[in-house]
């Protein structure tokens, strides 16, 4: 299958060094790596933010061009809002339609929510609606950092599986993660980064052997643990 | 629900403006009464200047104050944030009181281009990336500076009431006001409600940050410098609206000043 998205050259000045990137339709690719080692740089470059140089192309389109709406998406890791908006106001910020807007309220089960106030819910409940916000739209691409953290375990695996489904709609996504078990079951591919480069990527089980080296852990009987 | 909001605002503001014009209701009665001629001059040439202005004023002080809020991300920002007012303030005074203009054009060109080099000092200390913490810090050093020199330039001018002057023209009002003068003020006004008008929606996606504003396809640096620069009329209209007519209506103000220490020679 072709790829969907299509990245040349990509980097942004002293936080990723110039790489190349392809993701299928359907491919829900997992980035990971420890704190610094360009997760969220490369997430930015793909979206365009911080004059990242290289190019990108969705489906044949440039989003930094045309403009990223129904192209791709972006959930930073942080979860601030500044005013106190409604969820549902949070959710249309993007431009979605009112119809798009339902939809990704229904798929984070947020409507007993929508009507209440972002500075009023707990910051799990926070991160949904944020998320809700970065799937409303139908993007072609979703670009997520950290989407699970702050999420309870049981609306971890529920938001994993979600994404799951909407790869096989035919989107492409790729989610920076800390949480490895997850990553490994739920994604297609994963992307080591490491220093700002690409240091593995691949199926999770060839990529998962390379997480001693860059991580400094490994995998025991009692879970992960430290190497050193 | 949100078309009905904007009815029901335009209405009150409708009714709110008819009411500026029309009480106490003796003004009304006049207008079908004996007087009626005198009664629509005085609305024409008085009140209805005053009201359009007051009207332009407040919308063009209430719209720049809230994209100054959405960019800053924070309630407590106002115009004066960016220096731009103190740098009108200062402007206006130095044309005053130290180099002498005191007609129409020129007390509004010396505000204006002390609120065009307050900008112009913001950009340049707050450099190319325009840093919304940089333009904050930087816009407060610009607003103290200003207010110094605003001080310093009143204590060095020739006239010993030239503080007492100043601040009664600080205070002002809206008063003595014409149609003229209210489309001139109103034209810039205009132009930039349109300009921060068009720059809603990147506002609205500040509010989850300038990370997501960028990736919905907002250039942030971009919407700072013209939030930033649509803040040069909001601070004429908020040194205006203080320094109200006289600042407009500069033989008036200029007679004001004078009478006060016994030279104004149409004080009699």
């Amino acid at each position: 299958m072709s790829a969907l998205v299509t990245a040349r050259g990509l980097a942004l000045a002293k936080r990723l060094a110039p790489l190349d990137l392809e993701l299928r339709a359907g491919e829900l690719a997992c980035l990971i790596g420890p704190n610094g080692s360009g997760k969220t740089s490369l997430l930015h470059a793909v979206a365009g933010i911080g004059s990242p140089s290289g190019e990108v192309r969705i489906d044949g389109t440039d989003p930094w061009r045309v403009g990223p709406q129904g192209l791709l998406s972006y959930l930073p890791a942080t979860r601030e809002v500044s005013w106190p908006m409604l969820a549902r106001d949070v959710v249309a910020l993007g431009g979605a339609s009112a119809a798009e807007v339902g939809e990704a309220i229904a798929l984070l089960d947020l409507d007993a929510l929508a009507g209440r106030r972002m500075d009023r819910l707990s910051t799990g409940e926070r991160s949904r609606v944020l998320i809700a916000r970065a799937l409303a739209g139908r993007p072609k691409l979703l670009l997520l950092d950290e989407p699970t953290a702050n999420l309870d375990p049981l609306w971890q695996l529920k938001l994993m599986g979600t994404l799951r489904r909407l790869a096989s709609d035919g989107r492409a996504l790729l989610v920076a993660m800390h949480d490895l078990d997850l990553a490994g079951r739920f994604a297609d591919r994963l992307i080591l980064m490491d220093s700002g480069r690409v240091a593995a990527d691949g199926a999770p089980r060839e990529v998962l052997i390379e997480v001693e080296r860059v991580f400094g852990i490994r995998r025991g009987p009692e879970g992960w643990t430290a190497a050193y | 629900m949100r078309r009905g909001l904007w009815a029901l605002l335009c209405t009150a503001l409708a009714l709110l403006f008819a009411l500026s014009l029309l009480t106490p209701w003796g003004a009304l009665a006049a207008l079908y009464g004996e007087d009626r001629g005198l009664a629509l001059l005085l609305l024409q040439e008085l009140r209805l200047p005053r009201a359009l202005l007051a009207l332009t004023y407040g919308a063009m002080l209430g719209a720049s104050g809230a994209a100054i809020q959405g960019l800053f991300a924070n309630p407590l920002a106002s115009p004066d944030l960016t220096g731009t007012t103190s740098g009108a303030a200062l402007g206006a005074v130095v044309s005053a009181y130290l180099l002498g203009f005191t007609g129409p054009l020129a007390l509004s060109a010396g505000a204006v281009a002390g609120a065009l080099g307050a900008l112009l000092l913001l950009l340049a200390l707050a450099g190319p990336r325009a840093e919304t913490a940089t333009l904050l810090l930087s816009g407060l050093a610009i607003s103290a500076l200003a207010g110094a020199l605003t001080t310093l330039a009143l204590a060095l001018a020739p006239s010993p009431f030239a503080f007492y002057d100043a601040y009664d023209w600080l205070m002002g009002s809206l008063i003595d006001r014409s149609l003229e003068q209210a489309a001139f003020a109103a034209l810039p006004a205009l132009l930039c409600l349109a300009l921060l008008a068009r720059m809603g929606r990147g506002l609205d996606a500040l509010t989850l940050g300038e990370e997501v504003a960028q990736s919905l396809g907002h250039d942030v640096r971009r919407m700072r410098l013209a939030v930033v620069t649509a803040a040069i009329p909001a601070g004429r209209c908020f040194r205006r609206r203080r320094s109200g007519a006289r600042c407009c209506l500069p033989p008036t103000w200029w007679c004001e000043a004078h009478r006060s220490v016994g030279r104004c020679r149409s004080a009699s």
